[in-house]
């Protein structure tokens, strides 16, 4: 069966696309046109039994000439997109094309719809997903799973496109349409080409044109709003002075004195005014300094695709609710090794450790060695949140390592549905089916 | 909200609609509630839940259809009907939608099974171009007129003209409107010529090939025909004696014939004599003697076929005499008996009486004797010399005592020389054997004798007090001539209907319960009229629409911006018919004009023309006392302006 069924994606894929071209080329209209073909095509089989057959050939000679109409006229245009920096997943948003007009007369009634890459299921994805509410398909629909085929190669290909229409373009001018786009995932999403379609003079098919238009765009986790009760008071922690971090933010009165450029200064410590005033290189110099420093680790080892997309959602919820401290935040997850990304103070920004949290997936690295790099940085902590999918042993370890250097540490939990373990008390309870409101009555 | 592109065009198809198929008293309601909603602007704030009843209401609604075109099915054709009906059946849910504020029907309240969708449904559908479709499709099932192309092919073309594309220019679209008009005239006349030339092929293609056993010239037999004869367990008509009881001819006549061509059996004398109608729908038969007594003392029997064809034969019995309550122009009989009703017309059932004595056939001649060659020496090698009558009946009787009755033959030597290898050699076989052989038998030793094919009538059913006849009970039997008389001589061993029950399939006490009960309610439904329920029908109708009125004019309404009224509506001045305006035009005439947002009494001032400052006081009461002013007021402001202008007409415009 489940060769089989390998077998029967590529023809599923073929079968969508088909039919997906074949929605963009017919309008409503068109499309009612031609059941009204069939039907009355049917009906005049006995022409005896009624004029359907004057009809049906009426409707045959409209369609025949919609699609030959179809070869004049063609638009001359191309395309630019402009897409926006970050996509959220779920969070309809809404992107620009130009359309040039690089022909001869003014181009009317033009239509665009982008393409994105079609990504089909795999047989692992295909056996280990469940489409949403799948439970409610007839017998049929659950044995053959097309349906949830569908459903993943939607989810896979990461972003839902609305076909816009295009205002005229005047000679050498060019028009904004306005693409309505559901994100339906974090991660990558690659837009492949835009397709221009162009309709026949009575609004039935649609020619269309297909132009080179590749792109990527990354898009952030699902984010939700956490309580505002939730303020995790790690106390300050001793960083030394001079620090990069501490230019942009630091406290003014941290400012010691200015001095003259020693070599291995970095050049944005350089106090511009002073250095021309004496026509030498002078720096500023801070004070040693105390401010917070907290880290968020994220549990990305296996666990199930629902909870481990929760769990990344908590987790960017979390840094974006943490990103107006004054402070720095360390992300810390594994990949092939562990790894931390730090935000805050003149070092990374917190979107970029939100997209690394766009493409982050399930690793099988070692949890020791991740172990070890916590209780490395736990000195430098000022406090430690975790976010966890499925609690084990292993993963109580790396709280304790942290907490056995005297690290306040809160710790979020995603729990499947029908969860019967037990937690300590002080664990943030999250259940996967409904973390939003989980988050908000923390 | 509404599209007006359909004002006018959506009521002249509806119209045209109303005036094909002859449903004028529901196109002209149906043409105001589609039109007025152009003029109404109020909209009910109608739910999803809403639409859903409305739409299970158009589902029952067709589903009744459905089943009265079942039942009536004869009268009506299924699918010609029930598309001319369409557009009455899904005009309530385009009336719920017209006038509510969802502009397109969602599909999941078209179609049930979107409903358990999880996610909300997306598409939609513009209903009144799927309604206007099913209009103009349903108009062209009436056959009458010549116009149905061309106004059918105006309204698709009002329809695309008003939606299409800026991309074209106006005029090369209605070019190619007259192109495609005329390429389709063209397809279409095609599409009739190919249709009546394949019909005529196939008609005589048909004629050629399928020669059907109730042919009254000629019949074939499946003597010869190795292997097993499958016949059906369907029933083909029902038999309801007057008395109740058991009591009916053995056999239903269908057809007889005289002449032998080998393995089937033909009439010599193919004409047709129409018998004389004693009353409407009634002939009788039979001689002097039969006559002379009343019919009603012969005992009647109820017979429940319904003819499809136009020309068919009728079964009756051989002992017929009367006919009654048959359908038809008229009747007409061959030489041998055979009864062909002409211009049947679909009925329930039919009646007959009869005697013991058979009636129908000629007197016996010549060609009752004859017998082909081939089987003149199988014959001999039986029997050789006369006898008298009786005789010869019993020994025919008697010969065929010891064969058995079977419809399986697996000798390839049968198909050769099938009567032969019956009588000498298998002597098995099924019915057409022992009639053909028995007529054949009967001949030879001098007796004339007809072959005659019908219905053997035996299985009695206590529930529904009736004789059932299936298709697998139709026989063959022989008749002779004895003493200036027919009388019929079936040799086929008696046990052949309890072989033939014996093959019957296990599914069929099913199919008769459900058959017999189906045939109870068209009995039932036969005898009722919608005249016996008029009181309650006009009840339930009056309540429905109490209902309805009640529904509408509690439920949430919405009122539509109409921007044009509303424009209008703030061109207009309040108080437009005070007589003051006159004056302001006339002095506009002559040049002094107003400017804009100037107070009246300033321009006057301005253009030095106080003496009409005291008008503007009653002519502002006039426009914007929201108590209105008097009669005496308005009339005294006419009387002061039409005398200003009196006296001032003759002053020339301002250079």
């Amino acid at each position: 069966m489940a060769t089989l069924r390998e077998r029967a994606f590529p023809t599923w894929t073929r079968l969508t696309t088909l039919s997906r071209r074949a929605t963009r080329r017919n309008s409503d209209r068109g499309r009612l046109l031609q059941t009204g073909t069939v039907i009355c095509g049917a009906l005049g089989l006995d022409t005896d039994l009624s004029f359907a057959y004057q009809l049906f050939a009426l409707l045959v000679c409209i369609l025949i000439y919609s699609r030959l109409s179809l070869k004049f006229l063609l638009p001359e245009v191309s395309v630019r997109r402009h897409l926006p920096r970050y996509a959220t997943a779920g969070e309809d948003f809404e992107y620009y094309i130009s359309v040039f007009n690089d022909g001869e007369r003014v181009e009317r009634d033009l239509r665009v719809i982008d393409n994105p890459k079609i990504v089909p299921p795999d047989l692992a994805q295909f056996q280990r997903m469940r489409e949403p509410g799948e439970e409610t398909r007839n017998a049929y629909d659950r044995w053959l799973g097309f349906h949830r085929f569908v459903w993943l190669q939607k989810l896979n290909t990461g972003i839902a496109l609305k076909t816009a229409g295009v205002p005229d373009i005047d000679l050498k001018g060019h028009a904004d349409a306005a693409i309505g786009a559901t994100p339906l995932r974090r991660g990558l999403v690659y837009f492949e080409s835009t397709t221009i379609l162009h309709p026949d003079p009575l609004g039935l098919n649609f020619g269309t044109i297909e132009l080179d238009n590749s792109e990527t765009l990354t898009v952030l986790p699902k984010r939700y709003a956490v309580s505002r009760r939730l303020e995790f008071q790690g106390g300050r922690h001793f960083q030394p002075g001079g620090v990069n971090s501490t230019w942009s933010i630091g406290e003014s009165d941290e400012f010691v004195s200015l001095r003259d450029y020693r070599d291995g200064d970095p050049i944005r410590k350089i106090h511009w005014a002073s250095s021309a005033r004496r026509e030498k290189p002078v720096v500023k110099e801070f004070q040693d300094e105390f401010f917070v420093r907290q880290a968020l680790v994220i549990d990305n080892f296996p666990q199930t695709d629902a909870i481990f997309e929760e769990v990344i959602s908590v987790s960017a919820s979390l840094l974006t609710n943490m990103e107006n401290m004054d402070g720095l935040m360390d992300l810390c997850l594994m990949t092939s090794r562990p790894e931390v990304i730090t935000a805050g103070r003149g070092y990374a920004q917190t979107s970029q450790q939100l997209e690394a949290l766009a493409t982050i997936e399930q690793s099988n690295g070692s949890i020791r060695e991740f172990e070890e790099l916590l209780s490395e940085r736990a000195r430098l902590m000022s406090g430690c949140l975790f976010v966890f999918g499925e609690m084990d042993g292993d993963r109580e370890l790396l709280i304790q390592s942290v907490e056995a250097r005297g690290v306040p540490t809160a710790i979020f939990v995603v729990t499947p549905e029908n969860d019967t373990k037990t937690y300590p008390q002080h664990y943030h309870l999250l259940p996967v089916s409904d973390v939003e409101a989980a988050l908000g009555k923390l | 909200m509404t599209d007006t592109s359909l004002r006018y065009i959506g009521a002249l198809t509806i119209l045209f609609w109303g005036f094909q198929t002859e449903l004028w008293w529901f196109a002209a309601p149906m043409v105001l509630i589609f039109e007025a909603r152009f003029y109404l602007n109020r909209r009910w704030a109608l739910t999803k839940q809403d639409f859903y009843r409305v739409a299970d209401l158009t589902s029952i609604g067709l589903v009744g259809m459905v089943a009265f075109l079942f039942l009536n099915r004869q009268e009506y054709h299924f699918i010609t009907t029930l598309l001319a009906w369409m557009p009455i059946l899904v005009f309530p849910l385009m009336t719920v939608l017209a006038y509510s504020t969802t502009p397109r029907m969602p599909l999941d309240v078209l179609f049930y099974s979107l409903r358990r969708q999880q996610e909300p449904v997306q598409q939609s559908w513009d209903m009144d171009y799927v309604f206007l479709g099913a209009c103009l499709l349903a108009a062209g099932l009436n056959r009458d007129g010549s116009y149905y192309y061309p106004i059918a092919a105006m309204i698709i073309f009002f329809l695309l003209f008003n939606l299409r594309s800026s991309r074209f220019p106006k005029p090369a679209v209605l070019l190619s409107m007259c192109l495609i008009f005329l390429s389709a005239t063209a397809l279409h006349t095609g599409i009739r010529t190919a249709h009546l030339g394949l019909k005529k092929q196939t008609e005589l293609w048909i004629a050629n090939w399928i020669s059907q056993r109730t042919d009254p010239f000629k019949t074939r037999t499946a003597i010869g025909k190795v292997g097993r004869l499958k016949l059906s367990d369907a029933i083909a008509f029902r038999i309801k004696p007057e008395s109740g009881r058991p009591d009916f001819p053995s056999t239903l006549m269908e057809a007889a014939y005289n002449t032998s061509s080998g393995v089937g059996w033909e009439v010599f004398d193919t004409r047709f004599s129409n018998v004389e109608q004693v009353d409407d729908f009634n002939w009788q038969f039979g001689n002097e003697e039969v006559r002379s007594n009343p019919i009603s003392l012969y005992p009647q029997s109820k017979i429940y076929l319904e003819f499809d064809k136009e020309r068919s034969l009728i079964p009756v019995p051989m002992e017929v005499v009367e006919i009654d309550e048959l359908a038809a122009i008229d009747i007409a009989t061959t030489l041998y008996g055979s009864i062909q009703g002409i211009n049947l017309i679909p009925a329930p059932h039919y009646k007959v009486r009869y005697d013991d004595n058979i009636h129908l056939g000629s007197q016996a001649g010549p060609m009752d004797l004859e017998i082909p060659e081939e089987h003149r020496q199988t014959l001999s090698s039986i029997i050789e010399g006369s006898m008298s009558e009786q005789e010869a009946l019993a020994f025919v009787q008697s010969f065929f005592a010891d064969f058995r009755y079977t419809l399986f033959q697996d000798n390839q030597a049968l198909a050769r020389e099938p009567l032969k290898h019956f009588l000498l050699e298998g002597r098995a076989g099924h019915c057409e054997y022992f009639a053909s052989a028995t007529t054949l038998l009967l001949r030879h030793l001098g007796i004339p004798a007809r072959y005659v094919v019908g219905y053997s009538v035996q299985e009695w059913n206590e529930d529904l007090q009736m004789y059932i006849v299936r298709q697998r009970h139709s026989h063959a039997w022989s008749i002779a001539y004895i003493g200036d008389r027919w009388i019929p001589v079936d040799t086929t061993p008696q046990q052949w209907l309890s072989l033939e029950e014996g093959q019957a399939g296990f599914l069929q006490p099913v199919w008769d319960f459900f058959g017999n009960n189906l045939f109870l309610f068209q009995l039932w439904w036969n005898d009722q009229s919608i005249e016996d329920y008029e009181r309650e029908l006009y009840t339930l109708g009056f309540l429905l629409v109490l209902i309805l009125v009640w529904r509408i004019a509690t439920s949430e309404q919405v009122i539509l911006e109409d921007k044009e009224a509303e424009s209008v509506a703030t061109w207009i001045l309040p108080g437009r018919e005070s007589p003051f305006f006159m004056v302001e035009k006339h002095l506009e005439h002559l040049g002094f004009t107003r400017g804009s947002g100037e107070l009246m009494t300033s321009w006057l001032l301005r253009i030095e023309r106080p003496e009409l400052l005291p008008l503007v006081g009653t002519h502002n009461r006039w426009r914007f006392d929201p108590h209105g002013i008097s009669l005496e007021d308005k009339t005294w402001l006419a009387e002061q302006v039409s005398d200003w202008l009196g006296s001032n007409r003759q002053e020339d415009p301002v250079k």
